[in-house]
Order: C-alpha cells, then structure tokens, then sequence
C-alpha cells in the first residue's frame, strides 16, 4: 500500500473537530416533564462515567467520522499494487551502472533486473506497449514502443553493466519527455538508486504519468579501494592507498601491491570500521612502471572496486620555489612527497626579474607583486592590491568543502580537519571558494593574471590538518594541478568520460591499448588527443614509436568512487498535478516481483464516503 | 359532573366491596362494620349465661324455652371506619394520559364511595405543600354525591412537599382511622417524615403511588433539557440506550426504596399506572394488595 498524497493527511483534523463540535453543538430541546427526580438520580450515575460516553451509539456522530474518515483517506490518495502493469505504454529504465554489478545473494543486481524485466514483458497485455532505456551515461532508448515481446526480451538480454555512472537525470527526463507525449504512460525505473548522478540540488524532473520505482539493491556492505598513488622519491617508490567500508559493518581483509608483471611487492592487512577509511602507505616499493593495489575483503559486495592501478609520477620534475620566513616543516616535507618537483627554498620574496619558476609557495607571506609562474599562497597575513585581505578570525566551525566533486578536493577527507583561526578574504574575482568554515573560505583557487593560484587562508600550525591524511592527498591535488601539463602524469579517468591524452611530438607511430587486449592506431599528428573512453576500466598503454626507440604511457580508468557506494537509495521524481501544482513525492522501494502497477483507491474511497453521506442523510431525515 | 367520576354500571359491585382495616374503631354512631367489642348489631356473636343487671332485652327467649336457663344473646357491635383520603395535587400529578391527578381522584371516588355505602367515615385531603382543600365528615351513601361534586372540581396546585403539608393543622383527623394517600410520591424533600407523621396519628397507612406511563417508560429521545415541572431545574440530557436502562434502574431502585420503607413500618404499598383502567386498579390491584374485599 502506497500514499500518494500523505501531505494531505492534516485533512486528517476534521475528525476531532468533528467530534469536537458534536460535545460543543448539542442542540438540546427542551421539555418538560413531571419530576425530574429520577433523572437527578440517575444522571448522578451516570455523569461519573466519562463526557465521551454521550457519544456512544450516536450513529450520525459515527456516519459523519466514518465519512470524514474515507475522505481524509481518499484525499492521501492511497494506492495499491498490482499484478502485472496497467498503464497502457510502459516505459521501463534499467540503470546499468557500476553499483548494478553489486551481488545480491547469487546473482548481481543487474541479472536480477533483467529477469524482473523479462517477467513483466511477459506479463504485458495485448494492447500494451513497452518502450525500454538504458540508463546508462547517456539514456539510450533500445526498443521504442514495442508491443512485440520478441525484440524487448533481446533487448533486455542483451542489457550490461558498464563501470561508468549513469546519468540519472536524463534518463528521467528522456522517461518523463516519451510519457508526456504518450497519453496513458507510466515510468517504471529498475534500480537500486545508488551512485547515480545525484539528484540532490539538481531540478527533480517532473512527471505527469506514473512512476513506479523497483529497488534491486538490499545490501549496503561493501568495501572499495579509494585512493592508490604512487611516486617515486629518493629512496624509492611510495605508494598511498585508501581503503573505504561503505558497510555498516566493520570490515576486515588483506591488500596486497602488485607490479607491472604481478609480482607481489607488499602486503599488509586492514580492518576498517562500519563507514570509514583507512589509509596505508607503503616505503620502497620496488621500481615498476605500473602498480596495481588489489583488497581481498572477507565480505564484499561490489568485487570491480577492489583493483586499482597506479602510475608513478614519472616524467621530468617541474621547478617549484618555497619561501617561508618562518619556516614551515610540514610543507617542506609535504613538496618533496607530492608531485614531482624540485622543491628550492628562497631566503628572500622574489622581485620582477627572479627567475621563472614553474610553482611559487609562499608560506605566511604576500609578494607585493606576483612573479610568473603559478601560486600557492599560505596563511596570507598581508593586504596588496590583488589581495583583499579582511582580518583574522577564530573559527568554531569545522571545514566543510563548498564543491566536493572539484578535483583539488577528490579524496580529501575534511571530516578530521580542526582549523583554529583563518583569515578573511574579501570577493576575489576568478577565485572560488573550495572549503569553508562558517563564512570564512578556507581554501580558493582560480585564476588571477592569467596565473593558476591556489589560496589557503589558514595558518596550518593552527590548525591539524598536517597531521591527516588528507594534507598530502590534497597537497598532491594542489600541486598536480598548479604544476605544468608536462609534468604531471595523464590523470586517472572514469569510463565514458573525454580524457585528453597527451602525445609526445614528433612519434611515428602510437598504439593505444586497451586493458582487454584491443588496439587502436592513433594517426593525429598533434601534442594531444582528445578521446571519449570506452567503458572498460583497467590499465590502458600508449605506446610511441619515437626516434630513441618505444616510449609507453600508461594510464588508469577507474570506476568511480561514488558507485562503490551500493547502499539502495530510492529515487525520486515531482509529480505534475493536472491543476499545475507541483508536490514532491517519493516513490517508495518496492521488492514484490511483477507487483508493478499501482492502483489508486481514491475513487473508490470518495465513492464509498458519497454512499455513507447518502445514508447518514437518511438517517437525519428519520430521526434516529 | 360526578357521574363522570364513576362509571354507573359497576357502581353496584363496589357497593358490595368493603375497605379492609385491621384498625376497627367504635363510634358514636352504628356504622356497618363489625365492631370486636360485643354490641347491638344484627349479627351473632356468642352466648353467654345471663348475669343479674344484664339488659333482658337481649335474653334469648328460644334457648330458655328449650333448656330453661337464662342466656344472654351476643351481637358484635357494629361500628364506623374513619377513611381519610389523601390525595396529591402538585403540579406533577398533571402528566399521563389520562394524568395522574385524574386517576387518583377517580381512585379516591371509587374508595370513598365503598367507604360510603358501609356507613364509614370519609374524610377527602387535597395536598401539595399544604392542604389545598378538604372535605370531611362524610357518612352515609347520601353523601356521595358531595364527595362526587367535591373531587370533581378539584384542580392539580402548586410543589408538591408531603413533609410540611403533612404537618399543618387540620392536615390529620384526631380520629383513628385508615388513611390511603395517593401520590406519585415524586417530592423533593422527600416522604418519610410525612408519612411517619400519618402513621403517628393512629393511622393505617396506605400507599398508592400513582405513576404515568411517561415516567414508567419514558420515549423520549436526542438531546433534551429536562425541565421539573414543579421546581423548574433542568436537566440536560442526551439520550442514548444505556441511559435508558440506567433511567430505568433508579426508577425500580426507587420503588424499591419505597415499598422497603413501606413495609419496614407496616405501611400497605401498591404502586399503578395512570394508564390503566379504574376498573382493574380497583378490583384486582387493590384486592389482590388487600386493601379491600
């Protein structure tokens, strides 16, 4: 049983106001009879049982409640499921994303869509209709307004997951447009709502017809691998990893660092509390041109998230410049970890003829004017001309990031992070805020003359975000990206996304291969190639033939993260009323095979209240 | 007028019915009741053998013939009854169908009539709160039609309250006697003290409560204001079923009081409806109570 309009339930109020008026109204009539002696005495019995009881057998007062009754619960649009579908065109979304390859007892989440698919395409009546979508990256309409059952079964067979994350409002909107123009259309979505695009923040897409949600997903228990990276330093390679339990179960296991040719380098084992991380670094790796961490968790949902490679920074180190009258441990130690750059302590603020350089740090001091090359300005205590500094002030708040899917802020972890005091930047124009606490802007980046910078505007020995994980993982973000293309590896891709791959100038011949085996001859003749990834992650190789002999690049396509997230969520859509009002609705998780069809008792229940208003009338009318 | 009062036809079988009284009292003058003291009357008693001073008249010359010895002949003196007839005329005898006021001077015509034609003493006292009218000294069957004329014009009054009416002067006759008060015996303050009161003055009390079928089985129903007829103070009420049968529970509750204080002090208690018929109230409630034969 659904509600379709449990707004209404304050409707509900008329039945104490109901009963209410009843001990108020009390038309009495008055009489007169011999002696109200015995009414005295009796009333004197009576009147020491409650004042309710003068309600009691008061069959217009019980008429009217029940009538009350059917139309609040008429009016809360109730609605029942039913076998098989009763729209006449049914427009059927399976989600195929990455949280889709999650197992739900023997079988994914996906195989159990595709056989509660194949059950309702049988189910269909002769004069139905059925239009099916993938919900993929981009919805894909595979058989438009069928009522030949042959095509949809092979459609349906044929449907796959794929690792990307699939673009949940567009495939509603695609869903709600096809209803829109099909009177007598319902919506049903097979999924289990996690990891997809969010909704949140976004329009919720409006619906005229029907929409009917069917859950897929039960478990929520699973555990990822969310960060690996790896760069080599002085004494050798080091790897980074996360390992996030998106469980609500403490989770336990082994993760294990593999090379290019799979040999075990490193091992160590992981217990991970119910959703939280835990973060590993391995020293010395041996060199390989490619790692690949693998987590064997005892129990897992989602398998495609325990492998993920890494890359080494390997090319040519970028020259970055640090100046820091007071001096600043962590930061020293931080630049010479991330990234790949050859970090040189200046003494002195540097002037308009200083040498270029391709990174500037500045730590607790402004430049009155900025040199070439971009920025990393922190705790700016100072106010210039590019700079309007405010004042400083205590924070009680803790860091929250303002835009969490930015890629200075990917894997960063501001959970832990306490800031004691920051310094009040005024509107700066090309500069956006990345973490906030309270109203101060903790962090921002943008671009100012034409120069990449990036501002924190705290003092991190006042504050512990040094001692986290997230400090190097963000020093690496920051650094990656203020760093100069050349310098920095092609950066780990989600499947279907446009990467732009770097090419070295002057190759003869490039072979990209995919993690399965495949090859593609690139013939551009450019120093970079723009290309839409297929949905494969995995280790990708691209191999140029250049004078000095073959140079390899590799890079990873990863899932993303958020669809490791397999708890089921519903999804949501706004129905679009006849008289135009919008109510927001949700429709609830359903798990009942073939029970699809919702049908509301609404008209019954008015129907019905009609009926016990007819009697009560007649009741009035007799005098009972 | 008074002819209305009592149906002609069965005048003459309550001419043969007599009031019963275990309270017999001698008078002055001969009534037709039989007397415990011998007397003068026609009827037999006993014989006994003749004493010097005894009035010969009495001598019974048959016996003396047949056994030559002198008896003296006994006849039980027939003496009168004092019928005091009590009749309730507050506001609240009004009601009923016909009402109450109206079957209870129909009783009390049928009574003091019986009481007539056996040469009793009647004595009618209309009452609410006090002694409205009354009409006493009555004797003889060529009394009834004043006490016929006297009932019939009779008028329901004002409170009813036994208690005082009971005790203003003139209320209770200084004979011995029967009293029958017929009243709903609806009274605010009360009857008890009344009554007791009554029974003080050498009275053999009786108890007829007259009730309507309106208090018998009320068929009201909704939500009503009670108004008390005499008092005026309302009620407000809202009439359901399990009201009803509580209604009906303090009514017996009520009779039951009654007729339990009735017989705690000896007091014949019969309790009718205005509805029903002179005819059966007369002859089969009141024979089968024994307040006649």
């Amino acid at each position: 049983m659904q509600w379709m309009g449990l707004g209404n339930l304050w409707f509900a109020l008329i039945i104490p106001a109901i009963i209410v008026l009843y001990l108020l109204k009390r038309k009495v009539e008055d009489r007169i009879i011999p002696s109200t002696l015995l009414w005295q005495r009796t009333m004197q019995n009576w009147e020491a049982v409650k004042p309710w009881e003068r309600l009691r057998r008061n069959l217009l007062l019980l008429l009217q409640l029940l009538a009350a009754c059917l139309l609040v619960l008429a009016l809360i649009r109730p609605s029942v499921p039913t076998e098989g579908i009763t729209s006449d065109h049914t427009i059927l979304v399976v989600d195929t994303s990455g949280s889709m390859m999650a197992k739900e007892g023997n079988e994914t989440r996906l195989e159990r869509a595709i056989s509660q698919a194949k059950a309702l395409v049988e189910k269909l009546g002769s004069s139905q209709t059925m239009t099916l979508i993938e919900a993929g990256l981009e919805p894909n309409v595979l058989v438009s307004k069928s009522a030949d059952k042959e095509p949809l079964m092979q459609a349906i067979e044929k449907l796959a997951p794929f690792s990307g994350t699939s673009d949940q409002i567009a495939a509603l909107s695609l869903a709600g447009a096809i209803a829109e123009n099909e009177p007598g259309s319902g919506v049903v979505w097979m999924g289990d709502g996690s990891g997809e695009r969010k909704l949140d923040g976004g329009p919720v897409p409006t619906f005229s017809g029907s929409f009917q949600f069917m859950q897929m997903g039960s478990t929520r228990e699973n555990t990822a691998i969310g960060v690996f990276v790896t760069q080599p330093t002085e004494k050798g390679v080091e790897g980074l990893l996360r390992v996030d339990n998106h469980g609500s179960m403490p989770a336990k296991g082994k993760v294990t660092v593999f090379d290019e040719q799979d040999k075990l380098l490193d091992t160590d084992s992981f217990s991970v509390g119910a959703g939280s991380s835990q973060t590993f670094s391995f020293q010395k790796l041996a060199m390989s041109r490619v790692y690949r961490a693998v987590i064997e968790p005892e129990q897992d949902g989602l398998s495609q998230d325990n492998v993920m490679w890494s890359v080494p920074f390997a090319a040519g180190k970028g020259k970055a410049a640090l100046y820091s009258p007071e001096g600043n441990r962590f930061l020293h130690q931080v630049l010479q970890t991330v990234g790949s750059l050859e970090v040189e302590t200046i003494q002195q603020a540097p002037d308009a003829a200083a040498a270029a350089r391709d990174l500037w740090v500045f730590d607790g001091v402004v430049p009155d004017q900025l040199p070439k090359g971009n920025i990393l300005l922190i705790a700016p205590n100072k106010k210039t001309e590019w700079l309007p500094l405010a004042g400083e002030k205590e924070l009680d708040q803790q860091p929250r990031p303002v835009s969490p899917d930015d890629p200075l802020l990917k894997h960063v972890d501001w959970r832990d992070v306490h800031v004691a005091k920051g310094y009040v930047l005024d509107e700066m124009p090309g500069m956006k805020p990345l973490v906030r606490a309270g109203d101060v802007d903790l962090v921002r980046a943008g671009i100012i003359d034409g120069r990449r910078m990036v501002i924190i505007g705290f003092d991190l020995h006042a504050s512990d975000f040094p001692l986290r994980p997230a400090f190097p993982i963000f020093m690496q973000n920051v650094v990656n990206w203020l760093s100069p293309g050349q310098t920095a590896p092609i950066p780990t891709a989600h499947p279907g996304e446009v990467l732009t791959i770097p090419l070295s100038p002057g190759a003869t011949t490039r072979t990209l291969t995919y993690p399965n085996g495949h090859q593609q001859s690139l013939t551009e003749d450019a120093t970079s190639k723009m290309m839409q990834l297929p949905e494969l992650t995995g280790l990708y190789r691209l191999d140029e033939g250049i004078d000095t002999g073959t140079k390899s690049t590799y890079f990873t396509v990863q899932m993303n993260e958020e669809e490791s997230n397999i708890a089921p969520k519903s999804v949501s859509v706004a129905r679009k009323n006849t008289d135009e009002q919008k109510e927001s609705e949700e429709a609830t998780a359903t798990d009942t095979t073939g029970a699809l069809g919702t049908k509301e008792l609404t008209y019954w229940l008015a129907a019905f209240a009609l009926l016990v208003l007819l009697v009560e009338w007649r009741v009035y009318q007799r005098g009972y | 007028m008074n002819q209305n009062l009592l149906d002609p036809s069965w005048l003459a079988r309550l001419e043969r019915m007599q009031m019963a009284s275990r309270k017999a009292v001698s008078g002055s003058q001969a009534g037709k009741r039989r007397a415990r003291q011998m007397g003068s009357s026609m009827e037999f008693a006993d014989f006994r053998a003749y004493v010097p001073g005894d009035d010969l008249r009495q001598l019974d010359w048959n016996a003396y013939a047949r056994s030559g010895k002198l008896f003296l002949k006994k006849y039980l003196d027939e003496t009168e009854l004092h019928v005091n007839l009590y009749i309730d005329c507050s506001r609240s005898m009004s009601y009923g169908q016909p009402n109450k006021m109206a079957r209870a001077v129909e009783i009390a015509a049928a009574l003091g009539y019986l009481s007539l034609c056996h040469l009793d003493h009647v004595s009618v006292y209309v009452f609410d709160s006090r002694i409205t009218a009354a009409l006493t000294g009555l004797q003889g069957k060529s009394q009834a039609h004043r006490l016929l004329s006297f009932l019939s014009s009779l008028q329901e009054g004002g409170t009813g309250d036994i208690q005082t009416a009971m005790r203003q002067p003139g209320a209770v006759s200084g004979k011995a006697g029967t009293s029958i008060v017929l009243s709903d015996f609806l009274f605010e303050s009360g009857y008890t003290e009344g009554i007791a009161y009554l029974q003080a003055a050498r009275q053999e009390v009786t108890l007829v409560q007259v009730l309507s079928k309106e208090e018998l089985a009320p068929e009201y129903a909704g939500e009503l204001r009670l108004i008390d007829s005499e008092t005026g103070q309302a009620k407000e009420v809202s009439l359901t079923s399990p009201l009803m049968e509580e209604y009906h529970k303090s009514l017996r509750d009520y009779q039951q009081e009654l007729s339990a204080f009735a017989y705690g002090r000896g007091i014949a208690f019969v309790s009718v409806e205005a509805e029903q018929s002179l005819e059966s109230i007369v002859f089969h409630v009141f024979r089968q109570a024994g307040m006649i034969r």
